[in-house]
């Protein structure tokens, strides 16, 4: 009888067994897009009937801290996602972060399109964050002590800047996976921590 | 667009076929052939070289899963390219060395059917494994992924990726004897 090697065996995977495997993935993907739905849905949940509650502007913190505080100038507080600044209060449970490779897949940073439209004056907010962690698709985890979220007057989220990828070698890989363009984007949360 | 669409821009011979099918599994081939020839200009090359190839089996073929299909084209034609190459022991070298334990037989027409029986003890034995163990199977050895990623993909360490693999060669070696397959 001819001796085959394992090799040879893995060379005989069938077409079926692939889409089992792709598939798999596939699965996978899904539930990573599925835990920023989820956990949006039960923030909703929780906080909705506290809003409905409350007579005052603020948010339902326990101890929310101005922008101004120099001892905190994130004005984070440990136990939400509220960021006060100038006496107003924005929640940024998550957003949309555009990651932009440079031809060698290294990082430049998280970019809009319009980005140049934008000044620091035309924002809302512009505030300088003590730590950050994003918590997002599993593959993008990252601290920045010095990153700056940037909020349009809409109220909305315009950026993290800078964003980290760690680690930093697996920037080629993702450059391969995802940046046809150069450019992904991902869903992700952002926690931001009391110091 | 749905993968019925594209095999139907096949069936009428449109161009956009090979367009659509770049679009959606692009990054997908060039990933399988990448991790094959380590190699981002042969691995592009190998890419096209399967479209064509795609082009000319669609019609009359009508594959079930485009997706495994066209990664089947991509592998076959990345590793006759990486044979081609005489590539010294790196990359996926060394894949195949960790399933190397025996010497392959000569090209007959009873090795060809002994091949055959093999596909469907294959078959069997990737059936009988979990979702994860058969993701990390197949992803290491036939896609020649590296074990941080497919750490990534079933959440899990580098370290309990190779523990896992280690009992997977173990148990498809068991389950091969058991066939009287030799190796």
């Amino acid at each position: 009888m001819t001796k085959f090697t394992l090799a040879d065996a893995v060379d005989n995977i069938s077409e079926r067994q692939i889409h089992r495997t792709l598939s798999y993935r596939r699965r996978a993907n899904k539930l990573l897009w599925f835990a920023p739905i989820a956990a949006c849905l039960v923030i909703a949940v929780c906080l909705i009937p506290m809003l409905l509650n409350s007579t005052s502007t603020e948010p339902p913190v326990s101890n929310p801290v101005d922008s101004t505080d120099d001892k905190n100038p994130g004005g984070a507080t440990n136990d939400n996602h509220y960021l006060s600044y100038n006496g107003e209060y924005f929640e940024f449970d998550h957003c949309v972060i555009r990651i932009v490779f440079d031809d060698n897949g290294r990082i430049i940073e998280p970019e809009k399109a319009d980005w140049d439209a934008f000044t620091e004056e035309t924002l809302k907010a512009a505030d300088k964050l003590d730590a950050l962690e994003y918590i997002g698709t599993g593959e993008v985890i990252g601290t920045d002590p010095n990153a700056k979220l940037y909020i349009m007057p809409s109220g909305n989220i315009l950026a993290v800047r800078p964003c980290i990828i760690e680690p930093y070698t697996d920037a080629e890989e993702m450059l391969a996976k995802y940046s046809r363009d150069h450019i992904f984007e991902i869903f992700t949360f952002i926690k931001v921590y009391d110091v | 667009m749905d993968d019925n669409k594209i095999i139907e821009l096949f069936f009428e011979r449109s161009e956009q076929a090979i367009a659509e099918i770049g679009n959606k599994y692009g990054r997908l081939c060039s990933s399988v052939s990448y991790n094959i020839l380590h190699n981002r200009e042969d691995a592009e090359e190998c890419v096209n070289d399967a479209y064509f190839t795609v082009w000319n089996k669609i019609p009359p073929e009508r594959p079930n899963s485009l997706a495994a299909f066209v990664c089947m084209i991509v592998r076959n034609i990345s590793f006759n390219k990486f044979k081609y190459n005489k590539a010294q022991k790196r990359g996926y070298a060394v894949c195949l060395d960790e399933l190397e334990e025996c010497v392959s037989g000569a090209d007959d027409p009873a090795e060809h059917f002994e091949n055959k029986q093999l596909a469907g003890y294959i078959d069997e034995f990737l059936d009988g494994l979990d979702d994860k163990s058969h993701a990390v199977f197949v992803r290491r050895y036939w896609f020649g992924e590296d074990f941080s990623k497919i750490g990534r993909i079933i959440g899990a360490s580098d370290g309990a990726v190779k523990v896992r693999l280690t009992r997977l060669r173990k148990k498809l070696r068991d389950f091969l004897v058991t066939k009287g397959v030799t190796l």
